[in-house]
Parts: C-alpha cells; sequence; structure tokens
C-alpha cells in the first residue's frame, strides 16, 4: 500500500472492514505492503536465519568439545565464527525486531499501516538476496569472510574475490536497515492517532524511535567502512594499507564508531518489550514511565561516545582511555535505572508467571549479569588481561542471548495470541523457557572462567588446561539449541493446531491500543484513528 | 472512532514525506562525511 492508498484506505466509509486479504501466494507475500505480513516475513526470515547462525555455533560448539582438531579445518573454524556472527547481528536479531516494529508499532499507535508501505516490502526483499550473497562465500574457491565480524583490515583484506560479495551484502543489510529506520520513525512521527502524545506511548515505541535513528546514524558509517575495505581490496587505495600511508587503528575507530551503538539497537528493543510485558503480568502500572524513557535516550546518547573501549589494547593516550573508561562506566547509570524500574513494577505487584512473564524476568537477572561483566571490562588497566579472552564472548553473549533473545521470546508469547488468535500451549512455552533458562547459563557462565584463565577467543584448538569448561560449555550449547526446537513447535502449534481461541485483551493486565483490537488482529486495523483516552494508553497510570 | 478529513490526510501525507527525505539525507551525509574522512585523513 502506497501512501496514497493508505490515505484513501483511510477515507473508507466506516462499515468497510474489506479484511480481505490479497489472494494467491505472489500476491500476498511478495508485493504485500501490508504492515503485518511483512512483520511475518521478517520474523519468519529472522527464525531461518537463528537455526542457520545457530547450526554455526554448533559447529563451533563441537570442535570446541574437546583440546586438538576435531572435526573441521582452522579456516573453515574462523570462517564459522565470522559467519555467525554477521548472522546472528544482521540477518536474526535485527530483522527480528524489525518484525515486531512492523507487527507491533502501527497498533501500538492507532495508524492503520506503516507510513511508507511500498518502501516497507522493498526493505524486507533486500535481505534474502543479501544473505543468500553472503551464504553463497562459504562455496567459493576463497571461502567465506574469516577474519571475525569485525572485519579488522589487514587481516580481512587478505581474504580472497569472495570478499566483494561479503562487502555487497553488508551494504543491502544497511539500505535495508536504514528504510526500515525511516520507516518507523516517519510512522511514529507523524501516523500517532490524535491526542497520542509523545509521553503516552507505549515503551515499545519509544525504544523503536530512539533505535531508529541510532540506525540512521550508524549503519552509514559502517556502509562507508566497508566500502573503504573494498576499494583497498581490489581498486588498489590504501584507506587502511600501512604500506601505502594508510592506517589500519583508523578502521578500527570507524568500526567501532558503528559496532558500539549497534549493540545497543539490538538491545533497545528489548527493553521496550519487557517494560510491556513486566507491567501487564505484574498488574501495576509501569514505575517511572518518563525515567524510561529519558534513560532509553541517555543510553543511546552515551553509545556515541564510548566506541574505543573496544580498543584499549590498540593504544592511545592516558587521557584518551580514561575518557572511553569513564564515559562507559556512566551507561551502568541510566540502564541501573531501568533496572530498578522493572523490580519496582514488579514489587508488591499481583503477579503471574506465564510464560512471557518468565523469560522477562530472566531478561532482567541475565541480562544484568551480562551489564555487570561489561563494567568489568570497562576497566581500562583490567581489560589489558580480559581483551580477546573467552571472557568478552561470556560478556557479549550474555547481553545478546539471554539478552536480546529472550527478550524476542518475551515479546513473541507475548503477542503471539494477538497474531494468531490461538493461545499457544503454557505447558510447552514453561518447558521451553526452563530449558532455554537453565542451558543457556551451561552455555555461556563457564566461559567467563574459561577467559579469565587466559583462554583466547576465536580459536579452533586450545591448551587442556580448558578442557573441562569447554565440554560444559559445548554440552549446554547442544542443549540450548535443541531446547529452540521447542520453540518452533510451540509456534507451529499455536498457529496451525491450537483450539483455544484467544481473547481481544488476552491478559488479563495488558494495556494499550493492541488489545482493544480483536484476536487474531484484522487484516486492516484503525481504518479510522482510535480516541485516545486514560483506558487506551497503555502505561496511563505511571508516574510521569 | 475519530474521523481524519481528507485536508488532515493531505497534510500528514506531506509531513511523512518531509521527515523521509530529510532522514535519507542524513543518512547520505554520514555515509559521505565518513568516506571523506578517509580520503582526507590520507
Amino acid at each position: 500500500m502506497s501512501i496514497d492508498t493508505t490515505l484513501s484506505h483511510d477515507t473508507h466509509d466506516h462499515d468497510d472492514h474489506h479484511d480481505h486479504k490479497p489472494t494467491g501466494f505472489l500476491n500476498r507475500w511478495l508485493f504485500t505492503t501490508n504492515h503485518k505480513d511483512i512483520g511475518t516475513l521478517y520474523l519468519v526470515f529472522s527464525l531461518l536465519m537463528f537455526f542457520i547462525g545457530g547450526s554455526m555455533a554448533m559447529i563451533i560448539r563441537a570442535e570446541l568439545f574437546a583440546p586438538g582438531l576435531q572435526l573441521v579445518e582452522p579456516d573453515f573454524f574462523n570462517q564459522m565464527t565470522t559467519m555467525h556472527a554477521l548472522i546472528m547481528v544482521f540477518g536474526a536479531v535485527m530483522p527480528a525486531w524489525v518484525g515486531f516494529a512492523n507487527w507491533m508499532l502501527p497498533m501500538m499507535i492507532g495508524a492503520p499501516d506503516m507510513a511508507l508501505p511500498r518502501m516497507n516490502n522493498w526493505s524486507f526483499w533486500i535481505l534474502p538476496f543479501a544473505f543468500t550473497m553472503l551464504l553463497s562465500t562459504l562455496f567459493m574457491d576463497s571461502g567465506g569472510p574469516a577474519a571475525g565480524w569485525t572485519l579488522y583490515p589487514p587481516l580481512s583484506l587478505q581474504g580472497g574475490q569472495s570478499f566483494a560479495f561479503v562487502v555487497f551484502a553488508v551494504h543491502m543489510m544497511g539500505i535495508s536497515s536504514i528504510m526500515g529506520s525511516i520507516n518507523v520513525i516517519a510512522t511514529i512521527l507523524n501516523m500517532r492517532a490524535p491526542g497520542m502524545k509523545l509521553l503516552q506511548m507505549p515503551l515499545f515505541v519509544w525504544t523503536w524511535l530512539i533505535t531508529a535513528f541510532l540506525l540512521i546514524m550508524v549503519m552509514p558509517v559502517l556502509a562507508g567502512a566497508v566500502t573503504m575495505l573494498l576499494t583497498d581490496h581490489f581498486f588498489g587505495t590504501s584507506f587502511f594499507n600501512a604500506a601505502g600511508g594508510g592506517d589500519p587503528v583508523m578502521f578500527q575507530h570507524i568500526f567501532w564508531f558503528f559496532g558500539h551503538p549497534e549493540v545497543y539497537i539490538m538491545i533497545l528493543p528489548a527493553f521496550g518489550v519487557v517494560s510491556e510485558i513486566i507491567p501487564t503480568f505484574s498488574r501495576k502500572p509501569l514505575f517511572g514511565y518518563s525515567a524510561m524513557v529519558y534513560a532509553t535516550a541517555s543510553i543511546a546518547f552515551l553509545s556515541f561516545i564510548v566506541w574505543a573501549h573496544h580498543m584499549f589494547t590498540v593504544g592511545m593516550p592516558l587521557t584518551g582511555e580514561l575518557f572511553f573508561m569513564y564515559a562507559t562506566m556512566l551507561i551502568a547509570v541510566p540502564t541501573g535505572v531501568k533496572v530498578f524500574n522493572w523490580v519496582s513494577t514488579m514489587w508488591k505487584g499481583a503477579m503471574t508467571f506465564e510464560t512471557p512473564m518468565l523469560f522477562a524476568i530472566a531478561f532482567v537477572v541475565l541480562f544484568t549479569i551480562g551489564g555487570l561483566s561489561g563494567l568489568m571490562l570497562a576497566i581500562a588497566s583490567v581489560d589489558l588481561q580480559y581483551h580477546d579472552t573467552y571472557f568478552v564472548v561470556a560478556h557479549f553473549h550474555y547481553v545478546l542471548v539471554p539478552g536480546a533473545v529472550f527478550a524476542l521470546m518475551a515479546g513473541t508469547y507475548y503477542w503471539l495470541p494477538k497474531w494468531t488468535g490461538h493461545m499457544y500451549s503454557e505447558k510447552w512455552g514453561k518447558i521451553h523457557f526452563w530449558l532455554s533458562t537453565i542451558s543457556v547459563n551451561i552455555l555461556f557462565f563457564p566461559q567467563h572462567y574459561l577467559g579469565l584463565a587466559g583462554m583466547p577467543r576465536r580459536i579452533p584448538d586450545y591448551s587442556t588446561q580448558f578442557a573441562d569448561f569447554n565440554m560444559i560449555s559445548s554440552i549446554g550449547g547442544f542443549m540450548f539449541g535443541a531446547s529452540q526446537l521447542v520453540f518452533v513447535g510451540v509456534i507451529v502449534h499455536c498457529v496451525y493446531k491450537s483450539r483455544q481461541a484467544a481473547t481481544a485483551q488476552v491478559w488479563e493486565g495488558a494495556r494499550g491500543l493492541e488489545w482493544t483490537l480483536p484476536s487474531p488482529a484484522p487484516y486492516h486495523s484503525f481504518s479510522e484513528p482510535p480516541v485516545i483516552d486514560a483506558s487506551t494508553i497503555a502505561h496511563a497510570d505511571s508516574s510521569h | 472512532m475519530t474521523e481524519l478529513q481528507p485536508e488532515d490526510l493531505k497534510a500528514r501525507r506531506h509531513r511523512v514525506l518531509v521527515t523521509a527525505w530529510i532522514l535519507a539525507a542524513v543518512a547520505t551525509t554520514v555515509f559521505v562525511a565518513f568516506f571523506l574522512s578517509g580520503v582526507l585523513g590520507t
């Protein structure tokens, strides 16, 4: 649906709900401009990418199950670590959040669709081509990228001809993300139901608005960096080639100017989802709504001035080290505000522990562990010991797996009844939760000890002193991977087999515009803007 | 439910397009600026 048709859609008669879907597979999915269909496409694509990236993680953990080279060649191992990260970051977590944004933002702000529906279609359909191109490098003579997802030169420039495909794939992912962000911002700023003020929007909408601004500011930076790598590799320039007068360290600065905000791009929407779920199952308004909004904005601002904490071992002036160390530690303040507010929301609430709430609580606890190890890494003098060890691997996996991925699962269980019109199996949802929570800790917690003992990351072989913890970690990895099959089973059962119809509100304590729509949400929702009052504002009773 | 008037819709469409073009210009500027920073730095 173009803007024109969106607007003409708005002017249809009240009784004309025309809830019909396009007929034919291609019409429905290839040419769709419907935000719910595009949201579904994003979510299915990201789930597929989770399993492809997860399979690579299984190869990594199988190789590391015991010391010595077991299964794969070292170069292929390096390709696996690199591709696992690229796919999980750009193919799984980011598209999953865009899928959530597509499905939920219009319904949460009372809009009929995204502001730019045709661009929305294009944003999605670029992605399968980008990842086909990226994955195809594994079958080329020179193999896939093997220098780590950071693509540091000079190592990344020593790859073969397939490097051009990697760069082009990254460009396409970036274009997709930027178009998606433009759509999100244009939608939130212009398409809210009349009367909905910015500080009345649900937290998930707020966190996505801020995330979209982050994306617009940093994805072009990554595009510039990889373009310079491309010309260094194929056209004889020397941006990062020391032999030609270039500076490899400059690449690291540019990359991390993108890379650190990228972490928050993956975690801010998670904060939003958890901020929706905890009040619902605590049956209390969110504690400190305004503080949550300002904390999110503060985290986003600080994410731009901390990039060099990834580079303490590269060397920089003492004042630089001090600045980046203290700026990084400062992020703990707004993050602490968030954790405090989530706990305060639960405090004395009439809590129940359905699957979304279990994942949300696990998020709060386990993400905090990842945050605390991040504070340890922020200490410049100590980072010299931790840098490039498994302590770093444990840290960012705690932030991203029981952090971002658990929030994605929480959000899926939370809104799945709204999407499908059916309740999922609570029993199997809880089985999925406990299997995932136990196994993710078996997987990643021992990696802290491995790192502290000095095991370097990105190696296929290691000293025998690290054998026990690696074996435990691998067992946890296999368990976590297998647990996700339960997740797929629960979703498939909910979509196709569940006979338990979902009500419009689904959850007793749920508040907000999306819950005023029937379940499943009609193909076209809010043809006429809803009336905004205290009963339809998600966090209406929050203290501002 | 509240009904939007055609002039409201036209104004909203205009605001959407202005927002989108401003954001696209920002993204392009950032890309060019960082690329030039590499050019000028060498």
